[in-house]
């Protein structure tokens, strides 16, 4: 007989039939889940949390708001129940797509036609805020799109601070022009998927053999400047084994790449099977391994819930990578911004706040500059922004174990039809 | 940096153009382009570049 | 460095509690209290569980040593901890211990005696997996227990702990021999009076018997229940690292702690009592729970604002500092302490308060030093103060005896701020020293304390010889101080020259209107530099008891003074942390301050808040709306000053260059350059530059000349319009200390 304690009553959906149902956390000893009874299709149960560490010492007061809302989730736009506001936008501008993944959250499709490049415009004058907002750029695949760099420069003169590019890097592995194109027109970053440092992961998941592209996308992507994070998309039996190799690869090649972005994987859009518990990656586990496997040098304690979501949704740690090192960069305060967003980070608050300070750089050769030890100043600030290195993690919700009161303190965004959607509501899909 | 603004060196009398300028700071060396007069060389730094990027590399310098 | 280790190593940040030093089993009570704390009960027990082996038997039998060190005993009573371990256990969700999937390791162990303390080491052992096989005389496990009323409920806790595990168990079987062939170690309990087997306790290890593998303990040498469990857990330890090494040198546990607390900072409560039966509710162990103080050494933390902003104890701030100086010896996990170094105030307070006075301040102050000589410090942070301080001594500088005198008794050191501040705070004291003193000598001159903060030597030196000579030269006189800072250097630097204030010649002679402010609250605002000046701080209280005034102490005063923000310079290093600092001050109470460091008056009046320098009562100034000087206006003051003090004490007139140069300028203006540090001064001579040699642009859209120079370090750039001959108006100033190369 497992004993329940009721953390938190909030409400879900009937994964088969989408119906809003009531739902509740549970705790049994260390592990916590989800549990809902649906009146047509019966029980449901998904677990959040395995209890490699105290699911009590994550989940912040905050988290714990209310979760009934009448216009959750098809009221959606965002209604005035919603309690944070956009930080990240996304703007899917293709459904086609170059590969063919058996893990595809956009279901892509190759047989719809693109929206027109005006629309792109419209939708881009309305979304964007002068000087703050950061568009992503997404899809099925952007770069399937030959505008694409219109679209990055419209944006860019739309006054969008920060342009990222969602894409599985095969066109940019495969067209250095092309990415220069795209630079010139004034992309900031790229987030490139990357299962693993094994073909055979590429293979698993996504049907073809894709490191060495991938590995050249990087190198294009660094020869104008744009700083790559990479996402694994977390299999069990797949490549969680490779999280450590993942890091360390992703170190050895800052500052091309900028950071690891891990999304385990959630049960909406193209799935090869329903998910039982036992497929489910949880927050805790993921920290875990990332400890285990980068042999202590990263640490649980150096990844916290990102501030502007709800704690189950999304992790954050910041990092120096220098000469293929990592080092946790320190948090002074507590009420400092622990940012979801991979920005650079000279934009960030630049108040003289107590910060660790690191080793000199003396040693650390410009990328591209020449004469000696002279520096370009604009060179030697990007030297000092590409230092940076973050390891983040999304954990998407679906119609298993999506909970409303996280989905009403999400702060990213897809723009569609003039309306905001959450990402995970916006691709909530039901299992049949 | 300056768009259109127009700068004549006094002592010259000669309009100010771009040339590459050479900076130290706590022993390392930079360079910029900065308008300059073509004959005697003097510089023109902005109080926005001063407070924007050479602020930056200063405070970054200083935090080693 | 080797001093940085001696400086922490008394440091007892990591001292254990009183009560866990002791406890028999040394419970980490600070962790199952701050557990009890938040009410998270299931935890609490488990640390509870982990420590003491049977948390049953130990809840109804423990003896409560920590009760007799608690500090809370005379303050409502020690805390009820087998109350509130009885409490976790009564509300733990589950008491049924963990089960560890662990391979069995191939190591016997036999344990003679299944009393308590055998028992306790068979638990420690089964759950780590090895073979245990237990020989017991009687024909009952439990040992001395057995007598006991609870005895039922104490085999219930064994066979809780006991659920995972199993143990081969021989009970009436007596060893009359021990014989190790079959086992690879073993304990001997055999309780009260049982048989040692002709072995004895061999003191280089704990638990060891004087043959190889076999160790003793629990009740067979004297130990109480109690000690018995623990003695038979801890036993489990040193028979594994005989089992792993070979040795039998566990160390002995450590007993007792030098842990010191102050007795200020408890709070006394009266003790929960529970309102029904014997047993706390839930509420009730919370509510005593938090009554625990979680004694540890902390006060540098809870004191010193730098200690506590940045969250750091001596011992990491030494590291960090250590790696800042070389930066060899770190492995690559490097950070660098540069502006921790130049955040500190060097108040003294964190010294103050230590109990093993670790004078964690001055440790920063010769860091400080040393990064300089290194080049590493960036001189960005000091170099304007270094600049103001020679303006100070030389051309604000005035070093002068009365006429007619060779010799003086008194030497007036008012300071370099106190003038900037207002000039009549030092006219006026002088003229009243030569009131009662007519041979008293007069020095203007900066005390040498940026130098210090800057850890700059050579300069520091300079100023002191400067000083001694001029002491000598007019008899060796006693200094006369007005600034607490200026005394504090005197006494450090040149101990050799007396001082007094001259509010204790103030108070003596009566000089302060009496009962001027007959009603009005004041509180009296301490200058850390004060700290060790009792005296003084009675001074000026009786000073403005004098006046008339009713005064409210505050929270952080005498010895506890803090920094206004001023010491160290830190507004440059840390604008934030200095800003924390002055809204930390200001913000204890609601009442006007009085103190008598100019430096902290014109912070705290800038920041809005009602302050007096305890001189303006003594002379009647009308100060009530003074507001703090620009940087520009301190230099003007000091140098008009020195024109008045010549005129009016010396009737020499100075000759002011008719020729000199004015600047006019919005107030905005004004404002900006005060924030920046930028010194009218420094832009007339950028100016001058400028002009004399043509090296300016013009704007033709603005009509506007810009020009720049370096002065110092700092290269300073100004916009300006020539509106007459020897008037400027200036449109725009900034700096900025990189430098510009082939100019």
């Amino acid at each position: 007989m497992t004993e329940e304690q009721i953390l938190y009553k909030t409400q879900s959906v009937c994964p088969v039939c989408l119906k809003k149902i009531p739902a509740r956390r549970v705790r049994i000893k260390n592990e916590v889940f989800i549990r809902k009874t649906c009146s047509l299709h019966g029980d449901f149960e998904s677990i959040i949390w395995r209890g490699f560490s105290e699911f009590n010492d994550w989940i912040r007061e905050t988290d714990n708001i209310p979760a009934e809302s009448n216009n959750c989730p098809d009221g959606c736009g965002l209604c005035d129940d919603h309690l944070q506001e956009t930080c990240c936008l996304l703007l899917n501008i293709t459904e086609r797509c170059n590969l063919n993944c058996s893990f595809c959250l956009a279901d892509q499709c190759n047989d719809k036609e693109d929206i027109p490049f005006e629309e792109i415009c419209t939708s881009l004058d309305k979304i964007i805020v002068k000087g703050k907002s950061l568009i992503q750029l997404s899809g099925g695949e952007p770069t399937m799109r030959k505008d694409l760099a219109e679209i990055i420069r419209y944006a860019k003169n739309a006054g969008a601070k920060y342009i990222q590019l969602n894409s599985n890097g095969v066109c940019l592995g495969e067209d250095a022009d092309y990415v220069k194109t795209l630079a010139d027109a004034g992309l900031s970053f790229v987030f490139m998927q990357f299962d693993g440092t094994e073909d055979k992961i590429f293979e698993r998941l996504r049907n073809k053999p894709l490191l060495k592209i991938k590995q050249q996308a990087i190198n294009n992507c660094a020869k104008h400047n744009i700083g790559v994070t990479l996402v694994p998309t977390l299999v069990r039996g797949v490549n969680l084994h490779n999280i450590g190799d993942i890091i360390r690869f992703a170190v050895s090649q800052s500052p091309k790449v900028r950071g690891v972005h891990f999304q385990p994987a959630s049960y909406f859009g193209r799935i090869p099977r329903l998910p039982e518990n036992k497929d489910r990656i949880t927050p805790d586990e993921l920290v875990f391994e990332i400890e285990k496997q980068s042999g202590g040098i990263i640490k649980a304690s150096d990844l916290t819930p990102s501030s502007c979501y709800h704690s189950l949704c999304s992790f954050h740690g910041d990092f120096r990578a220098v000469e293929n090192k990592i080092e946790a960069l320190y948090k002074q305060r507590k009420t400092e911004n622990n940012g979801c967003c991979s920005v650079p980070e000279s934009e960030k608050n630049r108040e003289f706040i107590g910060r660790r300070w690191q080793r000199p750089l003396l040693e650390h050769k410009a990328a591209g500059s020449c004469c000696g030890s002279k520096l370009d100043i604009d060179s030697f600030l990007r030297i000092i922004k590409q230092q940076s290195f973050t390891i983040t993690a999304k954990f998407f919700q679906d119609a298993g174990n999506i909970d409303f009161s996280r989905l009403r303190k999400c702060s990213f965004h897809v723009y569609e039809n003039e309306k905001y959607i959450p990402f995970c509501s916006y691709f909530l899909s039901a299992w049949k | 940096m300056n768009g259109k603004k127009r700068l004549i060196c006094c002592k010259c009398q000669k309009e100010l153009e771009m040339k590459k300028v050479d900076f130290s700071y706590l022993g390392h060396t930079f360079f910029t382009d900065l308008p300059s007069c073509p004959e005697c060389g003097l510089v023109y730094i902005s109080e926005e570049l001063v407070k924007g990027r050479i602020s930056e590399v200063e405070m970054q310098l200083e935090d080693k | 460095m080797a001093y940085n280790n001696e400086l922490v190593k008394d440091c007892l940040q990591f001292e254990r509690a009183f009560c866990t030093a002791e406890c028999p089993f040394n419970l980490d009570i600070r962790d199952f209290i701050g557990k009890m704390q938040q009410g998270r009960f299931n935890i609490a027990y488990k640390t509870y569980q982990q420590s003491v082996g049977f948390p049953g038997i130990v809840a109804a039998l423990c003896h409560e040593p920590c009760k007799a060190v608690c500090p809370m005993k005379n303050s409502g009573g020690a805390i009820s901890l087998k109350m509130l371990e009885k409490a976790s256990m009564d509300y733990a969700r589950s008491k049924v211990p963990d089960q560890y999937n662990m391979p069995q390791k191939d190591k016997r162990i036999a344990i003679i005696g299944a009393g308590i303390s055998g028992l306790a080491c068979a638990l420690r052992l089964t759950t780590k997996k090895y073979q245990v096989t237990i020989f017991e005389k009687s024909s009952r496990i439990g040992g001395h227990l057995n007598g006991h009323n609870s005895i039922n409920i104490f085999m219930d806790d064994i066979k809780l702990q006991f659920s995972h595990e199993t143990f081969t168990l021989h009970l009436d079987t007596e060893i009359k021999v021990l014989k190790n062939r079959d086992f690879d170690a073993t304990y001997v309990a055999t309780g009260k009076n049982g048989n040692m087997f002709g072995l004895e306790r061999n003191y280089e290890g704990a638990f060891a018997g004087n043959k190889a593998g076999i160790f003793l303990g629990g009740s067979l040498l004297g130990a109480d229940t109690m000690q018995a469990i623990a003695e038979g857990l801890n036993a489990a330890n040193a028979i594994e690292r005989y089992l792993k090494i070979g040795a039998m040198n566990q160390p002995e546990e450590q007993s007792g702690t030098k842990l010191i607390y102050e007795s200020i900072r408890i709070i006394p409560k009266e003790k929960i009592n529970p309102a029904k039966g014997n047993s706390f509710s839930k509420e009730e162990a919370v509510d005593e729970a938090k009554r625990c103080l979680k004694c540890a050494c902390d006060a540098c933390n809870y004191y010193s604002p730098l200690m506590s902003y940045f969250k750091k104890f001596p011992k990491k701030i030494t590291e960090e500092v250590e790696i800042s100086i070389n930066p060899s010896s770190l492995d690559g996990c490097a950070t660098v302490a540069t502006r921790l170094i130049s955040t500190c105030n060097h108040c003294g307070l964190c010294k103050e308060v230590c109990p093993v006075n670790i004078d964690t301040g001055e440790f920063l102050l010769k860091s400080h030093r040393t990064m300089r000589e290194l080049g590493k410090m960036p001189w960005a942070f000091h170099e304007f103060f270094l600049r103001d301080m020679e303006f100070s001594n030389n051309e604000a500088g005035l070093t002068k005896i009365p006429a007619g005198y060779n010799k003086s008794k008194y030497l007036f050191f008012p300071g370099c701020q106190i003038g900037a501040s207002d000039e009549r705070l030092v006219s006026e004291s002088y003229k009243f020293l030569l009131k009662q003193f007519p041979d008293t000598a007069l020095m203007l001159s900066c005390c040498g304390a940026p130098a210090e903060w800057a850890g700059n030597d050579p300069i520091h030196k300079d100023i002191l010889d400067k000083i001694k000579t001029a002491w000598i030269e007019f008899g060796k006189p006693v200094a006369v101080f007005a600034c607490p800072t200026c005394k504090q250097m005197f006494r450090k630097y040149l101990p050799e020259i007396e001082g007094e204030f001259i509010y204790k010649i103030i108070e003596e002679k009566n000089n302060i209107p009496e009962n001027k402010f007959t009603g009005e609250t004041v509180s009296v605002f301490d200058p850390c530099a004060s700290r060790h000046e009792n005296e003084l701080h009675d001074t000026i209280r009786n000073l403005a008891i004098k006046a008339g005034f009713k005064l409210e102490v505050l929270p952080m005063e005498r010895n506890m003074a803090q920094c206004c923000s001023y010491g160290g310079q830190v507004s440059v290093a840390h604008p934030p942390y200095a800003e924390f600092m002055i809204q930390k001050n200001i913000n204890q109470n609601n009442f006007p301050y009085i103190t008598y460091c100019s430096n902290c008056r014109d912070i705290f009046a800038k920041s809005g808040k009602k302050v007096f320098h305890i001189l303006d009562f003594v002379f009647n100034l009308e100060s009530e709306n003074r507001i703090r000087p620009t940087v520009s206006e301190r230099q003007n003051n000091r140098l008009k000053l020195k024109y008045k003090m010549l005129k009016e004490f010396w009737n020499e007139d100075t000759i002011i260059e008719s020729s000199a140069k004015k600047l006019k300028m919005s107030s905005e203006l004004k404002e900006k350059l005060d924030k920046n540090m930028i010194l009218e001064t420094d832009i007339l001579t950028v100016i001058e530059n400028c002009e004399q040699n043509s090296r300016k642009l013009f704007d033709p859209d603005k009509k506007t000349f810009t020009g720049y120079m370096q002065i110092g370090n700092t290269t300073y750039w100004v916009e300006y319009r020539i509106l007459q001959e020897n008037l400027f108006e200036i449109v725009n100033s900034y700096c900025h200390r990189m430098k510009i190369e082939g100019n």
